[in-house]
């Protein structure tokens, strides 16, 4: 594949992953990806990197008591106005 | 767009409990995986949210507050952290407007990193993976994959231009398939010697 087009590709691709695309971009990228097997491999594999970040990577909640001293500075603050 | 017009002392209170204490369990997860240390996300989180207060005229009610907070704690976090690193710039990639001007897209980075491999890699694999990127390729793919920012938002929080989000992003991403690859060939190693 020339390496502009291949370009082209992975932009688009990298726009379908990221739910930035417009309808017409994610059609004209899995059209891309029925013909060309290169492309499909690399939309399987950054599509998976993405999904394992958002498995495992589980936010967490924040400390016990951090909110409450961020209230209470802040009515402090208000408090001396 | 509208008028912005100074809050009264009470409504600063409810703008700040409604709209910007919501956030804070995101918050505090940025700041932990910018920092990497507890006691230093708590420390940032609350400096954030004081100075959210602060300049809490400067914020639009109704406008994305998350966004708003996000970016007030990246620039703390620069402020505070980065100057007190000896390397204040190590980074010095050079970014190109263009998509791509690296030869990384040459690189044939897939071939030996398949679809497998990533699906079977433990959550420490991947948090180490993620977390050995430099904090300005780590930034980027926390707000896009696990906040789910648009390009458009990262370009605010960042205060660069939507194409450089796209090229740091990008490369940012093939770095941590280098990592995932180190990961994946080590544990091939290590299932030989079973
Ligand atoms: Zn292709």
């Amino acid at each position: 594949m020339e390496v502009e087009q291949k370009q082209a590709c992975t932009e688009l691709l990298e726009l379908v992953i990221d739910g930035q695309a417009t309808q017409k971009q994610h059609d004209e990228l899995m059209g891309h990806l029925e013909k060309c097997e290169e492309c499909r491999e690399e939309y399987l594999l950054s599509k998976s990197i993405k999904d394992s970040l958002k498995n495992h990577i589980k936010p967490s909640t924040s400390p016990t008591g951090l909110a409450n001293s961020i209230q209470n500075k802040i009515s402090e603050t208000a408090f001396l106005k | 767009m509208g008028e912005r017009m100074s809050y009264e002392s009470k409504d600063k209170q409810r703008v700040f409990n409604e709209e910007f204490m919501p956030h804070i369990d995101a918050m505090y997860n940025f700041a932990y995986r910018l920092t990497l240390d507890e006691d230093d996300a708590k420390d940032l989180v609350q400096e954030t949210f004081m100075k959210a207060y602060r300049f809490i005229n400067s914020f639009e009610t109704g406008t994305n507050a998350k966004a708003w907070l996000f970016r007030i704690l990246k620039n703390s976090f620069i402020n505070n952290y980065r100057k007190k690193s000896k390397q204040p710039n190590k980074v010095d990639y050079q970014e190109v407007e263009s998509f791509y001007n690296s030869d990384s897209v040459n690189e044939n980075i897939t071939t030996d990193l398949r679809v497998e491999t990533v699906q079977h890699l433990i959550g420490d694999e991947i948090t180490n993976a993620l977390n050995s990127l430099d904090v300005d390729f780590r930034t980027v793919i926390i707000l896009c994959d696990l906040e789910g920012f648009t390009y458009e938002e990262m370009a605010k929080i960042l205060d660069i231009p939507i194409g450089t989000v796209r090229s740091r992003l990008h490369r940012a991403r093939n770095l941590l398939k280098e990592k995932l690859k180190q990961y994946a060939s080590s544990l091939g190693y290590k299932d030989k010697r079973k």
